[in-house]
């Protein structure tokens, strides 16, 4: 490729717009506090649509990133194995990302215009910090871009070089890899911040805003993510491919293609409630608070929703093995029991998947029932039986796998008796521990369930997985094959359902996206910079259920588009080169030119009205969520009133208290990393500090962090995260002077004796000045190195007495 | 004699119905409907696929259906007519649920719940004072059994069972604590924030919560709603959910 040739990829002048773009905000804006500034777009609304544009923009880049680590593992084994079907797959889905690719870098670029029109603070906020790694990122932008033309332009060239093929394709992952790890930096530096403490350098702050409590967690859960729609969505295009397919050769080639993106759907679905756990996990320990909101507040009802989105997939995607059971073996009808009895393992463990703790009911059957809560079904609302049935649900589904890649085969090694006694007795073993610790978990306690025994259960699935997989690969290696598969004689249904799995994988990533942002309720950055706009609110889960659609919609149309522009219309002059509206244009203009018959040709569908009809189940398909989203309780969650800090309305102690606490959680940072009790935090647990310090110290912790630090602080040690204590009065924080004392009257109230008086406070707000001494209280400011061990004393015994100490 | 597959899948949706609606309360309380409609279509869906996975299944259910609805010239006159009233029923069935849905109704609206009330920030900051102190412990568990006795008892129940006088007077009964999916799934700071603002006290964004409960924080002060806290797990042998395994720090 040629650079002129190169300069006219949209990739590579939208790349350099993008950069352009990035560099705007983090050059020009600099400023410790941020005057928030917001503009709105009449009639839809600035975060309506910047919600659906970043949706589809990381729907797109999942599926260019996810897609990738598949091609190349294809691409291996057709190299293993020396058979040329599996070199043209990959080729095949790198053709679709190839389509994909410019048009997820263009609705990156609106997204961005949209974030820096409509959002310019949080922008400049966000620059700030991560300036420098935007260079990194468009380094990766331009890397990622390069390596994907190579990898895709020299597929046929390269041929018999496979070696260097190889690598650009590992490139292209390794890109691709890193592209997901720098974003999921910034947007989980936005739900889980850090406190940057001023004087970081310039790469040291973007570090340690990285490196977040739930980075990891957000980079293990988007990774199986994008695979996991990247699988789907291929196998969806071949399901419409296969439709539409004019001969029983091409029916095979794309029945082949549906049942490869299936399985690698399937594959990364089994490890996604694993992923979704420590995600969870890691939120709590971060902020109970955050968590709670998630699972068990407003928000909860979307983890309801999403249950319906995540059975609809496991009972989808284990449809179409059934029915790749029923018609591409030969043995079909031997299965059909061991079929009904995984759809009743399937179906029943659905339906306590979806069975509330709270049934709705009507006040006479309320009564009728007891309450709210059933006496039989309500043990099926609470986490232990959820996280049963979830892992009865991948177990049913691995077993069904097995059976498929059994059927037609006979094995003919010695221990294969010993083999299907050990299969048989470690499924049957784990099915009935994963239950029996189920059940057990009702009667132990939460932290205990939580803990050991969701963990036993989650490992009994990976023993079968893990021993059962390689077991039976081997068991295969030598096995007789009665019969070929027969491939291309599937039914349209089965193709349909490959497509409807696709959609609900895109609505569930639609949904659990806006799950993570609705997290960080009111906030841009959680407890950080606040969102004062309009639009802070928390939307009715129906309106987020319209805007899920919505992005589902315009996602599936234009991948939809892009796919037939891009392979369908195998025009001379249409290649998957140019932005899709352009194929889209020439075409039309072509129908009136005087184009020869053979330019102008476009290949017949070989079904009837297959796009109609796909659209129409498609649409049937989202309009029954729509609806389901407007069935459950329609709240809004808005963000708590300001509470300015007003003398006039302090009547007393237990008021300053309140405010204090107010200031605790929500201005002053602190519950960022310190907690009460509750977790252990990345600092200090506060519980029942006011018991145990004075208050000239409190003042003294807050003001002046360094001036004393004890060792051995008590039972946790601030290790995870480089975090030092901010200086509390001074930037970014700033409390003044009244804030701080309403704040020692918090901490005083946990444990101790509040000593804050409200004259103080009005004497502190008059005249602005210090009420507490200026010098240090308890030491002069040493390092902890000259400490030595006399003053050294655990802090409960400091007593806090200034006069005993003696320096 | 070998039944049809449709009558077959039929009789499997007839017989779930009736094990739901009547064979439930025989063992049970009697389930409302929106969970037997929910389980219903689960069975429906689930006898669908079924019937779609092998072409010869698929042929059975699908072709008397199509039969049926298409005719032919040769056929009865009972079927011609069970097809026209079947033609008939339909739309009329539909008309008649509309019609229901129109109507005046003076049944209130179903109550509409969360799964908890979501707390605010400042919620999960509280832990008990009392609960390390060991060598008063039986002491502070007798005074929130007074507590409880004077306040709590009459819709809680004197066995904490959510079946006290006033009980059956509530919509939305007052929650049991007995039940291993109550109190054991909390933690003791959440508990507390519930008994502060109890259901009338509740913020916003809490809702919808349907809850008689007082709001506690104007009438027991904070060491007498910790005590009955203490007294709550006590009694039932419950343990608030905590975040660290004991021993584990």
């Amino acid at each position: 490729m040629t650079f002129k040739k190169a300069i006219k990829q949209p990739m590579v002048w939208s790349s350099l717009i993008f950069m352009m773009l990035l560099l705007i905000p983090s050059g020009t804006l600099f400023a410790q506090t941020y005057e928030s500034v917001y503009r709105d777009i009449e009639g839809i609304g600035s975060r309506n649509l910047i919600w659906v544009l970043s949706q589809v923009h990381i729907l797109f880049g999942a599926f260019v990133l996810g897609v990738p680590m598949f091609i190349i593992s294809i691409e291996v084994v057709g190299i293993m194995t020396g058979e040329k079907r599996y070199d043209r797959l990959a080729q095949e889905f790198m053709d679709l990302i190839v389509a994909c690719f410019a048009t997820t870098a263009m609705v990156g670029i609106f997204f961005l215009f949209a974030l820096l029109v409509f959002y310019p603070t949080l922008m400049t906020a966000m620059a700030d910090i991560f300036k420098p790694t935007y260079y990194l990122y468009l380094f990766l932008f331009l890397y990622e871009t390069l390596s994907v033309y190579v990898y895709w332009d020299r597929w046929d060239k390269w041929q018999d070089r496979k070696g260097l093929h190889l690598f650009w394709g590992l490139m292209l992952n390794v890109a691709g890899m890193l592209l997901v790890i720098l974003p999921s930096g910034f947007l989980s530096f936005q739900a889980s911040p850090v406190v940057l403490n001023p004087g970081l350098g310039m790469w040291e702050k973007a570090w340690t805003a990285l490196n977040n409590p739930t980075w990891l967690p957000v980079i293990i859960h988007r990774v199986v993510g994008n695979l996991i729609l990247g699988g789907f969505v291929c196998g969806a295009y071949a399901g419409v491919a296969y439709l539409g397919a004019k001969t029983q050769e091409e029916r095979e080639h794309y029945d082949w293609m549906g049942y490869v993106g299936n399985f690698i759907g399937v594959f990364g679905l089994l490890p996604m409630p694993f992923a979704g756990y420590f995600l969870m996990r890691e939120v709590y320990e971060y902020n109970q608070q955050m968590g709670i909101t998630l699972m068990g507040g407003i928000l909860s009802w979307l983890f309801i929703l999403q249950a319906v989105l995540i059975g609809v997939l496991f009972v989808g995607a284990n449809y179409y093995f059934w029915q790749g059971i029923a018609y591409r073996t030969h043995s079909a009808p031997k299965y059909k029991n061991a079929i009904i009895i995984m759809l009743v393992a399937l179906v029943g463990s659905f339906s306590v998947w979806l069975t509330p703790h709270s049934l709705v009911a009507s006040v006479s059957e309320a009564r009728a029932m007891g309450g709210a809560h059933h006496p039989l079904l309500g043990v099926f609302g609470v986490m232990s039986a959820k996280l049963t049935v979830v892992n009865l649900m991948i177990l049913t589904t691995f077993v069904c796998f097995i059976l498929y890649w059994r059927a037609d085969k006979v094995i003919t090694v010695k221990w294969r008796k010993a083999a299907n006694i050990y299969t048989v007795l470690v499924m049957v073993a784990s099915v009935v521990i994963i239950i029996w610790l189920g059940v057990y978990g009702y009667f132990v306690p939460s932290v205990y369930r939580v803990n050991v025994l969701s963990v036993a259960q989650v490992l009994a699935v990976l023993f079968v997985l893990f021993t059962i997989t390689p077991l039976t690969a081997l068991s295969l290696r030598s096995a007789k094959l009665t019969h070929e598969m027969k491939w291309g004689v599937m039914p349209a249904r089965s193709q349909y359902a490959l497509i409807i799995n696709a959609v609900f994988v895109v609505l569930t990533m639609a949904l659990m996206g806006y799950a993570r942002s609705a997290s960080r309720v009111h906030w841009h950055i959680y407890g950080v910079l606040e969102d004062t706009s309009a639009y802070a609110y928390t939307p009715t889960l129906g309106l987020a259920s319209f805007l899920f659609v919505l992005s589902t919609a315009i996602f599936c149309v234009m991948v939809g588009i892009v796919f037939w522009t891009s392979l369908t219309i195998r025009h001379n002059r249409f290649s998957t080169r140019y932005f899709f509206l352009a194929p889209v244009f020439m075409w039309f203009t072509d129908l009136f030119g005087d184009k020869s018959e053979e330019e102008r040709k476009i290949p017949k569908e070989g079904g009837k009205y297959v796009l109609l009809k796909v659209t129409a189940v498609v649409g049937t398909f989202l309009l029954a969520y729509t609806y389901v989203g407007y069935q459950v309780p329609q709240k809004i969650g808005l963000p708590p009133e300001k509470n300015e800090l007003d003398l006039t309305k302090i009547k007393g102690t237990d008021d300053m208290v309140q405010i204090g606490q107010d200031i605790f959680y929500s201005k002053g940072q602190c519950a960022l990393c310190h907690s009460i009790g509750a977790g252990a935090g990345r600092c200090p647990n506060l519980l029942g500090v006011g018991g145990r310090l004075t208050r000239e110290f409190i003042y003294e912790t807050l003001t002046k962090p360094d001036a004393y630090v004890k060792l051995d602080f008590d039972p946790v040690k601030p290790v995870m995260y480089s975090a030092e204590m901010p200086i509390i009065n001074k930037a970014p924080i700033g409390l003044t002077e009244e804030e701080l004392l309403t704040i020692i009257a918090f901490v005083q109230s946990n444990g101790g004796k509040v000593t804050v008086t409200l004259d103080e406070l009005k004497a502190a707000s008059k005249k602005g000045m210090d009420v507490v001494p200026e010098e240090p209280v308890m030491a002069p400011e040493v390092t902890p190195a000259e400490h030595n061990e006399d003053n050294m004393e655990p802090v409960g015994d400091l007593a806090m007495s200034i006069d005993t100490q003696s320096f | 004699m070998k039944l049809p597959l449709i009558a077959k899948a039929f009789a499997l949706e007839l017989g779930f119905y009736l094990l739901l609606k009547l064979g439930m309360p025989l063992i049970t309380s009697p389930l409302p409907s929106s969970v037997i409609f929910m389980y219903m279509t689960l069975v429906t869906i689930s006898i669908l696929l079924y019937v779609s996975i092998f072409e010869d299944d698929f042929g059975n259910f699908y072709i008397p259906i199509v039969d049926f609805i298409r005719g032919d010239d040769n056929e009865s006159g009972l079927r011609k007519l069970s097809r026209i009233a079947v033609f008939i029923l339909i739309p009329l069935f539909f008309g008649f649920r509309s019609y229901q849905s129109v109507l005046p109704n003076f049944n209130p609206p179903f109550p509409q719940r969360v799964i908890h009330p979501a707390p605010p920030g400042s919620a999960a900051g509280f832990t008990n004072p009392f609960g390390d102190d060991e060598a008063n412990h039986e002491q502070y568990i007798e005074e929130g059994r007074e507590v409880f006795y004077k306040n709590c008892v009459f819709c809680h129940g004197d066995k904490l069972d959510g079946k006290g006088f006033f009980a059956h007077a509530l919509n939305v009964k007052p929650a049991n604590f007995a039940d291993a999916t109550t109190i054991s799934m909390l933690m003791e700071s959440f508990v507390f924030w519930r008994i502060k603002t109890g259901g009338i006290g509740l913020p916003e964004e809490s809702t919808p919560w349907d809850s008689a409960m007082p709001r506690w924080e104007l009438i027991l002060s904070e060491e007498e709603r910790w005590k009955v806290i203490m007294f709550l797990y006590d009694y039932t042998g419950w343990k608030p959910r905590t975040w660290e395994l004991e021993g584990d720090e």
